[in-house]
């Protein structure tokens, strides 16, 4: 007899409902997030994707159902929802990209940001600062901030939005890649189809 | 280019300023007593740093204005921690440096002297007075800009209370803290200068404004002159130099 391994379910999502005052954003949302798998939340603006993903990462409270991670998640880090955001500008424009990275892990060695610096192909821009970073270059210090955080999934909401139709493409195969590499669960926001035709390994239309 | 050229300007208009000054001076109606020559006014300028300790009083002026500048800056960062704790709390302190901050300092003058009487506190209160809010509405509108602007990663990495305190509010807000202390010490130069020369009245007190009140009193129109000149070349040392704004350039 042959056993097919399921893959692992990191989050659980069942009868999920959110509401802004008396405008209902999601309700009876059920959602699975798999183990080393892309999932895609594709929208139109205004149809909640970046809410959905604030509750999932526990940024935001829901008003009813149930959300189960899987325990795996809160191992070995103390960032385990780590997010990659939209607007680069949440880099602090006064410390170098070294600094940047170090103040999300406070004891990271040498040899682990050296090795971070690498996967995201930085290491000859360590010192400057987001200031002298091309907007694909900023971007790759948002991923290096999450992967330092040794979670094992990346919340990212439209990540590749600012970026022109060159750059987001590098960062497409860059974000394929990393992934491939690494084997980390991505939950990713996005409005735009190619990219989620591209990335996704699931795609859930909110 | 064109800074060389500014620069060549004001060298050109001072040296005009300079010239038309002697110039009224030694062929204009005015008497030596009310418009001195500029040889006159450098002589008293140098006697005074030399007799009068003008050095002396311009340090103490300085110190006291600095002083304040403290202890509203502690203030305020007392008010700025309690305030993103309490939405009540910064209501309560924007609502009142809505009342206060239009008052000049020496306009509560008469009221701080009937409680505290002409004394050194009353002096610090009304410092404190003209340099809190400016200090207060400058952080405040930088403490919300970058609380705004880092809300969801300061939450998402669970940064701590300290790496939130320095590295994000205390580093993010530096170029606001030194452009309003600029405005701080501005308007506590100019409130100094005004008090002290309404206590030195009671001759209590030290510092510039005392000085002035002094060689008006000795009908010491070039030692007038001369304590102007050390109030104006303070105020251009600390506005243009030391709180001198980035260039756009500048920042990285």
């Amino acid at each position: 007899m042959t056993t097919i391994a399921m893959p692992k379910r990191m989050i659980e999502i069942k009868h999920l409902k959110k509401s802004f005052g008396r405008e209902v954003i999601f309700e009876d949302l059920n959602l699975e997030v798999y183990e080393n798998e892309i999932l895609v939340i594709m929208g139109s603006s205004g149809a909640g994707k970046s809410t959905l993903l604030n509750v999932i990462g526990q940024l935001e409270p829901y008003d009813s159902g149930e959300i189960h991670y899987h325990p795996a998640l809160f191992e070995g880090t103390k960032v385990p929802l780590p997010f990659v955001f939209q607007e680069f500008d949440t880099l602090l424009p006064w410390k170098t990209v070294e600094g940047n990275i170090r103040l999300v892990a406070k004891d990271l060695s040498e040899g682990d940001l050296q090795a971070v610096l690498d996967t995201v192909a930085l290491s000859d821009h360590r010192y400057k600062k987001p200031s002298a970073l091309s907007g694909g270059m900023k971007q790759r210090v948002g991923i290096a901030r999450a992967l330092v955080c040794h979670s094992k999934i990346l919340l990212m909401d439209e990540p590749f939005g600012s970026l022109d139709r060159d750059m987001r493409l590098k960062m497409q195969d860059f974000l394929l890649d990393l992934q491939s590499r690494t084997g980390l669960t991505i939950v990713l926001v996005t409005h735009d189809l190619e990219e989620a035709e591209k990335l996704g390994t699931r795609i859930v239309n909110l | 280019m064109k800074t060389n050229r500014i620069r060549l300007y004001k060298f050109v208009i001072m040296a005009l300023f300079l010239i038309t000054w002697e110039a009224a001076a030694k062929f204009g109606p005015f008497s030596e007593m009310l418009f001195p020559g500029l040889a006159t006014i450098g002589r008293r300028f140098w006697g005074l740093l030399l007799e009068e300790a003008l050095l002396f009083k311009t340090l103490y002026s300085i110190a006291v204005v600095w002083l304040a500048m403290l202890l509203s800056l502690a203030a305020v960062v007392v008010l700025l921690t309690l305030s993103r704790a309490s939405l009540f709390v910064k209501t309560a302190v924007d609502l009142i440096r809505a009342f206060a901050a239009p008052v000049p300092g020496v306009a509560i003058l008469p009221l701080v002297i009937l409680w505290f009487g002409l004394s050194r506190t009353s002096m610090l209160l009304i410092m404190i007075h003209a340099t809190l809010w400016p200090l207060w509405t400058q952080l405040s509108l930088a403490v919300d800009r970058l609380s705004q602007r880092f809300s969801r990663f300061e939450r998402a990495y669970r940064l701590s209370h300290w790496k939130r305190f320095w590295h994000l509010y205390c580093l993010g807000a530096a170029e606001d803290l030194k452009s309003a202390l600029g405005v701080a010490w501005s308007r506590g130069w100019r409130a100094l200068i005004s008090v002290e020369m309404i206590f030195g009245i009671t001759g209590s007190q030290s510092g510039l404004g005392w000085l002035l009140y002094e060689r008006r009193m000795y009908m010491d129109t070039a030692g007038l002159y001369a304590g102007l000149a050390a109030i104006a070349l303070c105020g251009i040392l600390f506005e243009t130099w030391i709180f001198r704004p980035e260039k756009a350039g500048e920042v990285t």
